[in-house]
C-alpha cells in the first residue's frame, strides 16, 4: 500500500466539516477563509481531495453532505420547537434556526441537546437589544417565552422523574406539628420546574396543540409549573404569589422562611394568605410537586 | 480460526425499535425475534423512552446501535459517552454494541452525519488504535458497520472491503454488514457489490442491516424510508449464503409505517434464505419526490405533554 507522508487526517476532517457546514453552500465553503487555511483549492480543483464518480462531479458529491447538514438539524429543531415554528412560519423559523446553528453548532453526541441555547440565542440577537429598556417591540419576548416553554417541556419529558416512587400526600403535611412547621423543608420532585413569562405562552401552546391556529397574544404575565406524572409532562398555571413561594421552596428555604418572606412582599392580609396557602398545598400535593418533607434538625425525612 | 459471528448467536429477524411503535409493542407483544435500539435515544433518558425500553428488554433480546461514537475522528474519544453506553448495555443485557466506520465531527463539533474516512494505511492505524481503546473500555468487541457514503477521497489507497478486513484482523472487532449500504455505495462509487461481498470476512460478521433508500437519478441516498428493493434482497441472499445465517435487522426511520408493515418487511428475509423469490413481486427503487432527501441518522424523541 502507498503511504503519503503529507496526509493529515485532522486537516482533512477540519476542512470537510468547514465546507459541508458552511451556510453559503459548498462552493462558498471551499472558498471560505477557514477552509482555505486547511487546503488552498478552488471548486474546479476539488478532485485533488474528493474524487468524482461516473455521474457526479466532486462538488456535487460533497454537496450531498452539505445539503443534508442544515436540513437534518433544521428538522430536529422543528420537532423540538413546533409551536415556535408555527408562530414564526417556516421561512422565518428556518432563517432564525440557520443563524442559531452557525452560532451554536452541536457539540453533543445527542440531538436532544441541539435546542439548548435557542431561547438564549433569540435573546442575544433580538433586533431591539439596544432599545430594550424602552420596550420598543414586544414580539421578541413572545418568541423567547415560547422557546423557553418548549425547551423546558422537552427537558421535563426525558429528565429525572418520580414514577414508581411515592409523592408527598396532604395528610403528611397536615400531620406536621405547629412546632415543626417553620423548620421543615419541602423536597420538590426532580421534574418540577417553574417558569415566569411575559406572554401567556402556555395558553398559546395549548391552542396550537389543539390546532386552533392561535394568533400572537397580547402581553400578560403568566406563571407555569411543569412536572411529570406517569411519564407525561403536565402544565399547570399558577398564581404570581404561588410562583414566589415555589421559587423560594426550590431554593431549599425552610417553610418558615418562605412564608415569612413572601407574605411580607405580598401585601395580602395574613388571614387571607393562610387560606391561600391551604388551597395551594392541596393543589401542589394533588399535582405531585413534592416528594417528601425534611427537617434540618432531624436531618431525615419526616414520615 | 474465528468462531462464526465472533461467537454471538444468530438472533433471527429483528426490527429497529422506534418510538412510534412503543404502544403497539407494549400492548401486542409481537413475535419479533429481537430489537435494535439507537443508543443515543436511551443513554440519557430518564423518562418514557427508557421506561419502555426496560419493559421491552424483559421480553426481547436487545442490541445497541450508536451513531455518535465517531471512531474515525481525530478528536479525542468521549469517555463519558462510552461510560453511558457501557452502563446501558449492562442494564438492558444488550447482546452487542455497534456503531459505524465513520467520523461525525471534529474540533468538538458534531455534524450528526456519518462521514466517511479516507481508506488508507494512516486512517487504518488511527481507527484500529481507537477501536482497541473502546474495546478495552467496554470490555467487549465493538461491532462496526460499513456506512453508506457519497464521496470517495483522492487519498484513499484501498477498497472498503480491504479496509474492513484489515481492521477486523488487527483489532478482532466484529462487522455489522449493512447490505443496503453496500448497494447504495456501489452505485454511488461505481463498484460491483458482489465483488465487495466476495471479499468480506464473513466469520467476522455479527449482524446485517436491511433498509430502503431513495434514488435521486444520479446517485442513491440511504433514507431508511421504504421497503427493501429487489437488488438488495439478492445481495442479502449472498450474505446469507456466506455467513450461513446471521442476525438480520430492518431499519425504517422516515415515513415509518405501522409496526406490522415493518415486521412483515423483515420477515421477507426468510424467502432469501431458501432460494425463493418474494411473493409480492420485486420491489422497485423509491424515487425522490423532490422533497428534502436526508441520509439518516436522525434520532429525536418527541415529548408527550398535556
Amino acid at each position: 500500500m502507498q503511504e503519503n507522508e503529507d496526509f493529515d487526517l485532522e486537516k482533512l476532517q477540519t476542512w470537510m466539516q468547514t465546507v459541508i457546514s458552511h451556510a453559503g453552500g459548498i462552493e462558498a465553503g471551499i472558498a471560505s477563509e477557514e477552509a482555505q487555511r486547511e487546503f488552498k483549492i478552488a471548486p474546479d480543483t476539488l478532485e485533488k481531495i474528493i474524487c468524482r464518480s461516473n455521474n457526479l462531479t466532486s462538488t456535487e458529491r460533497l454537496g450531498i453532505y452539505g445539503n443534508a447538514y442544515f436540513a437534518r438539524l433544521l428538522e430536529c429543531l422543528r420537532e423540538s420547537f413546533p409551536a415556535l415554528a408555527y408562530a414564526l412560519g417556516d421561512e422565518l423559523f428556518d432563517e432564525f434556526s440557520l443563524e442559531y446553528l452557525q452560532r451554536y453548532p452541536s457539540q453533543s453526541y445527542s440531538l436532544c441537546e441541539l435546542g439548548g441555547h435557542f431561547a438564549a440565542h433569540l435573546q442575544e440577537t433580538r433586533p431591539d437589544a439596544e432599545q430594550r429598556a424602552t420596550g420598543q417591540i414586544d414580539w421578541p419576548d413572545f418568541l423567547i417565552d415560547l422557546a423557553t416553554l418548549e425547551w423546558n417541556i422537552e427537558q421535563v419529558f426525558d429528565g429525572p422523574g418520580t414514577e414508581g416512587k411515592p409523592s408527598l400526600a396532604i395528610a403528611q403535611i397536615e400531620s406536621i406539628s405547629p412546632e415543626q412547621w417553620s423548620q421543615i423543608i419541602l423536597q420538590p420532585g426532580p421534574s418540577l420546574r417553574i417558569l415566569e413569562f411575559q406572554f401567556p405562552v402556555n395558553d398559546y401552546y395549548t391552542e396550537f396543540r389543539q390546532e386552533k391556529k392561535p394568533e400572537m397574544p397580547a402581553p400578560r404575565p403568566q406563571y407555569i409549573a411543569l412536572n411529570r406524572r406517569e411519564y407525561v409532562v403536565r402544565r399547570l398555571e399558577i398564581e404570581p404569589l404561588e410562583y414566589r413561594l415555589l421559587e423560594r421552596i426550590l431554593c431549599g428555604d425552610s417553610l418558615g422562611d418562605v412564608i415569612q418572606r413572601v407574605a411580607a412582599e405580598a401585601e395580602v392580609p395574613l388571614e387571607q394568605f393562610a387560606e391561600l396557602l391551604q388551597q395551594w398545598f392541596q393543589k401542589w400535593t394533588t399535582a405531585q410537586f413534592f416528594s417528601s418533607i425534611s427537617s434540618p434538625q432531624a436531618e431525615t425525612p419526616i414520615d | 480460526m474465528v468462531e462464526p459471528r465472533l461467537g454471538h448467536p444468530n438472533l433471527g429477524l429483528g426490527v429497529g425499535l422506534r418510538t412510534v411503535h412503543f404502544p403497539y409493542i407494549l400492548e401486542k407483544h409481537p413475535p419479533v425475534d429481537w430489537f435494535e435500539i439507537i443508543s443515543e435515544n436511551f443513554i440519557d433518558s430518564q423518562g418514557r423512552p427508557r421506561h419502555t425500553l426496560d419493559q421491552i428488554a424483559e421480553r426481547y433480546p436487545i442490541v445497541m446501535h450508536g451513531v455518535s461514537l465517531s471512531i474515525g475522528s481525530t478528536d479525542p474519544l468521549d469517555f463519558q459517552y462510552l461510560e453511558k453506553l457501557k452502563k446501558l448495555a449492562s442494564e438492558t443485557d444488550a447482546r452487542w454494541i455497534s456503531d459505524h466506520l465513520c467520523w461525525t465531527g471534529v474540533a468538538g463539533r458534531n455534524t450528526h452525519d456519518l462521514l466517511p474516512v479516507p481508506l488508507n494505511e494512516d486512517t487504518l492505524r488511527h481507527v484500529c488504535s481507537r477501536i482497541e481503546t473502546v474495546q478495552d473500555y467496554l470490555q467487549r468487541p465493538l461491532i462496526l458497520e460499513n456506512p453508506s457514503s457519497y464521496v470517495t477521497f483522492a487519498e484513499s489507497t484501498m477498497s472498503e472491503w480491504e479496509f474492513l478486513t484489515s481492521m477486523t484482523e488487527a483489532t478482532e472487532c466484529g462487522l455489522l454488514l449493512d447490505v443496503n449500504n453496500v448497494y447504495v455505495s456501489s452505485v454511488n462509487h461505481d463498484f460491483d457489490p458482489y465483488e465487495y461481498l466476495g471479499h468480506i470476512p464473513y466469520d467476522r460478521v455479527v449482524q446485517c442491516h436491511l433498509a430502503g433508500h431513495t434514488h435521486c437519478g444520479t446517485h442513491l441516498i440511504d433514507t431508511h424510508d421504504g421497503k427493501v428493493i429487489d437488488p438488495v434482497w439478492q445481495l442479502y441472499r449472498e450474505v446469507h449464503r456466506g455467513t450461513g445465517g446471521i442476525s438480520t435487522l430492518l431499519e425504517w426511520d422516515a415515513q415509518i409505517p405501522p409496526f406490522e408493515v415493518v415486521h412483515a418487511e423483515v420477515l421477507k428475509a426468510k424467502l432469501y434464505m431458501e432460494e425463493n423469490l418474494p411473493t409480492d413481486g420485486p420491489q422497485t427503487q423509491g424515487e425522490s419526490t423532490g422533497e428534502a432527501v436526508l441520509p439518516h441518522p436522525l434520532h429525536f424523541v418527541a415529548p408527550e405533554v398535556q
